[in-house]
């Protein structure tokens, strides 16, 4: 170039150099990711249901009785938890809080839908519902009775029509948007229905993905993410992508994620649908040892199969709540009792 | 796991989407840039011209302007003759600072000098001369001597020789002025007492001899006094003399200028078109795939972000395809026009120079900046909806 300095050809031709050296670095680099991901086969079965090692706390649970399972037979024998236990102290410990109170509180709550001018659905109908620290509770129904607005109401994804829904003592429909966001990275832990995981996010990512909205650090959220994978029988799981895990790997890893930040209240929407028996009671018996540490749970479903779990439980049909008995369902387990 | 790294990966997670926009920018930013530097590359080098010229006013022979400007413009030779007596009469007239001859000459054919067949050249007086003079002193510290000469800057010595062969007289290459993108590039300036000899030994040197006309000048160049309206002294020129036409600096070429003017609207105006149908397009794109995204979005509010957050997560995916695609966009075309700016110049028949390093580098960031606006206009609308989607019909989707 004529008119330019021999400084600024060399800066021109340097920089002509150095993007295309560092486009072919991206490519190639990309090409072989690529490459990765499409040669790890999806696994179809689950692999981390193997582990069995011995642990101190009991697992037995014998369901009995009249209630029906999902399948129909007769409920199953007893088994011991096919999942390592080792899990670190911070995932075992129990979640401070104060001594008893009410985790969730719905005072008379309604929530209407208006789908258009003439129609008005109301899912929910003057619940008056009061969850204390540590308990596990279900709420049965079918499908379309509201059960899923119940629980996004306690998340304050919804604002109630009428009444109010406190957490922890605090009126969710008095917070702003960000306060309610905070809130639910602070306290809440959530177990979705539907696939939820973020499929551009690898596995590890993926269960540490509520921690950047909390106090944690990246490398802290990683190292937890981790232990979870670990003590869910997954640690092989941590770089591959949500579309290569089976249903109920899928399932586990949502469990891990809802426990990243160490939540005191746990929301799970049909935690066991879409899986069989044998994956069903594997996860019902890990949520059931997580609330052993503290965690509250309020969990939704169609499944029968929870009932025996719970320290109480509810039935919903047409917006309204009804406590039913527990023990009808089970030979209740020691712990429980 | 932080907000950008978020959006890299949901980038490189949706291969297609993000290509998709990843290319569109990448073309639009490419193709504003080319049509920029043929705009910008013709303007800078007609004022590059004109500086190089350094005349207030060119005093050329009445019905000669279209052939002095396309000499000057296209390096094409013109012989245009006026009596040297006009010299004086310029002089004369008020406001005029100092006036210098030039005299218009051209090669044979065949030239073996230059990267053209029959070159321009351009005999000026060194004593009263303030075109070439003031590069003489800054580059050579020193006036041309017989014999010598300096040139565009396609003009050369040829291999195997010492100096330019021209009518059988050596002339030696004592330099070469800057690029302009004009027919000045293969002009070779020289002394007229140098052409003169050269006239003189050409009748017994050369094939065909070099004719220059007793007491004739081609052109004058009118420097005004500082101070002084050019367009006054060109008006005064034009009254108080016959046979000459005054031609000011800033409306040299400009019949070629007004030619061009249409063409250059013409690739602004496609410019501004396509630049509307890629915004266009764009939109689309991240409407729906902020339609495609509403449960994963709600998901992520439902583990704790917050609308802001959300906001800024589209917008920060929208950023990092912008800049990428401009950047690369623009590289390419940058590395295609400058490795073949000759090519190009040659194919669009118009005088074409390669901005400054200081303003391509402007141009650089403001294609960036536009592709950078353009597509955070685009998503803004659908991370506005998405940010503030009501969750629970958005996880029921």
């Amino acid at each position: 170039m004529a008119n330019y300095t021999a400084i600024e050809n060399i800066a021109l031709w340097t920089s002509i150099v150095l993007f295309y050296v560092i486009a072919v670095i991206f490519i190639v680099r990309y090409a072989r990711l690529k490459s990765s991901v499409r040669h790890q086969a999806p696994k179809l079965e689950d692999s981390g249901s193997q582990d069995t090692v011995s642990t101190s706390v009991k697992t037995d649970y014998t369901v009995t009785g009249t209630g029906n399972n999902a399948t129909g037979q007769e409920p199953s024998t007893p088994r011991s938890v096919p999942i390592n236990l080792t899990s670190p102290d911070w995932a075992r410990k129990k979640v401070s809080s104060k001594e008893g109170g009410n985790t969730v509180v719905f005072d008379d709550v309604t929530k209407h839908f208006r789908l258009d001018e003439r129609t008005t659905i109301t899912p929910v109908r003057k619940v008056n519902l009061e969850i204390g620290r540590g308990e596990f509770v279900v709420i049965l129904g079918r499908s379309g009775t509201g059960k899923t607005t119940l629980l996004n109401l306690a998340a304050g994804l919804v604002c109630p029509s009428s009444g109010t829904v406190y957490l922890d003592g605090e009126d969710l429909s008095a917070m702003t948007q960000e306060q309610l966001s905070e809130m639910r990275s602070r306290k809440l832990g959530f177990i979705f229905q539907f696939p939820s995981l973020i499929p551009a996010l690898t596995i590890k990512d993926n269960i540490s993905l509520p921690a950047m909205f909390g106090d944690q650090d990246s490398e802290q959220a990683s190292e937890r993410a981790l232990d979870l994978l670990k003590m869910l029988g997954l640690s092989e799981k941590a770089d591959v992508f949500p579309r290569q895990l089976s249903a109920g790997e899928t399932k586990r890893i949502v469990v891990a994620r809802s426990l990243i930040n160490q939540p005191q209240l746990i929301l799970a929407d049909e935690p066991t649908s879409d899986l069989d028996a044998k994956t069903e009671q594997e996860v019902l018996h890990l949520l059931r040892e997580i609330n052993e540490t503290g965690v509250t749970f309020l969990i939704v479903t169609h499944s029968m199969q929870l009932v025996p779990f719970a320290t109480r439980a509810f039935e919903m049909d047409h917006g309204e709540l009804t406590e039913i008995n527990t023990r009808k369902f089970s030979g209740v387990p020691a712990e429980l009792a | 796991m932080k907000l950008l790294k978020l959006a890299i990966k949901n980038i490189t997670g949706s291969g297609f989407r993000s290509m998709a926009i990843f290319l569109c920018v990448m073309g639009i930013a490419g193709f504003l840039l080319s049509t920029t530097l043929i705009i910008r590359g013709s303007q800078y080098s007609l004022t590059s011209a004109i500086e190089r010229l350094g005349a207030d006013i060119i005093v050329v022979p009445q019905g000669a302007e279209d052939k002095v400007e396309s000499a000057l413009l296209m390096g094409k030779p013109t012989n245009v003759w006026m009596p040297q007596e006009n010299l004086a009469k310029i002089a004369a007239i008020p406001g005029v600072q100092v006036v210098s001859p030039q005299i218009y000459l051209g090669s044979m054919y065949g030239a073996s000098c230059c990267a053209v067949s029959e070159m321009f050249m351009v005999a000026f007086d060194p004593k009263t001369d303030f075109t070439i003079t003031p590069w003489l002193i800054k580059n050579l510290g020193r006036d041309l001597a017989k014999g010598e000469s300096i040139g565009g800057t396609y003009v050369f010595v040829p291999e195997g020789d010492t100096g330019i062969k021209l009518y059988g007289y050596y002339l030696t290459l004592d330099g070469n002025l800057e690029a302009t993108g004009t027919g000045i590039d293969q002009t070779m300036f020289l002394t007229i007492d140098t052409a003169e000899e050269m006239a003189k030994s050409s009748i017994t040197t050369a094939l065909e001899p070099l004719i220059i006309p007793q007491d004739s000048i081609s052109t004058i160049m009118v420097k005004v006094a500082p101070g002084v309206d050019v367009h006054q002294v060109a008006i005064q020129i034009l009254s108080d003399t016959t046979g000459m036409y005054p031609i000011e600096s800033p409306n040299l070429f400009g019949a070629f200028r007004n030619q061009m003017n249409g063409l250059l609207w013409g690739f602004f105006a496609l410019s501004i078109v396509i630049w509307i149908i890629a915004a266009m397009m764009m939109a689309v794109n991240f409407s729906m795939a902020a339609n495609e995204r509403k449960r994963e979005m709600a998901v992520l509010r439902a583990v704790g972000a917050s609308p802001g957050f959300i906001f800024r997560l589209v917008l920060t995916e929208a950023g990092i395809l912008a800049v990428t695609g401009a950047i690369i966009g623009i590289a390419i075309a940058s590395t295609g026009f400058f490795l073949f700016r000759n090519a190009i110049a040659a194919s669009l028949k118009m005088p074409f120079l390669f901005p400054s390093f200081s303003s391509f580098a402007g141009l650089f960031g403001a294609g960036v900046g536009l592709a950078l606006v353009t597509v955070a206009l685009a998503a803004l609308i659908p991370a506005i909806r998405i940010s503030k989607q009501e969750l629970a019909i958005a996880m029921r989707e």
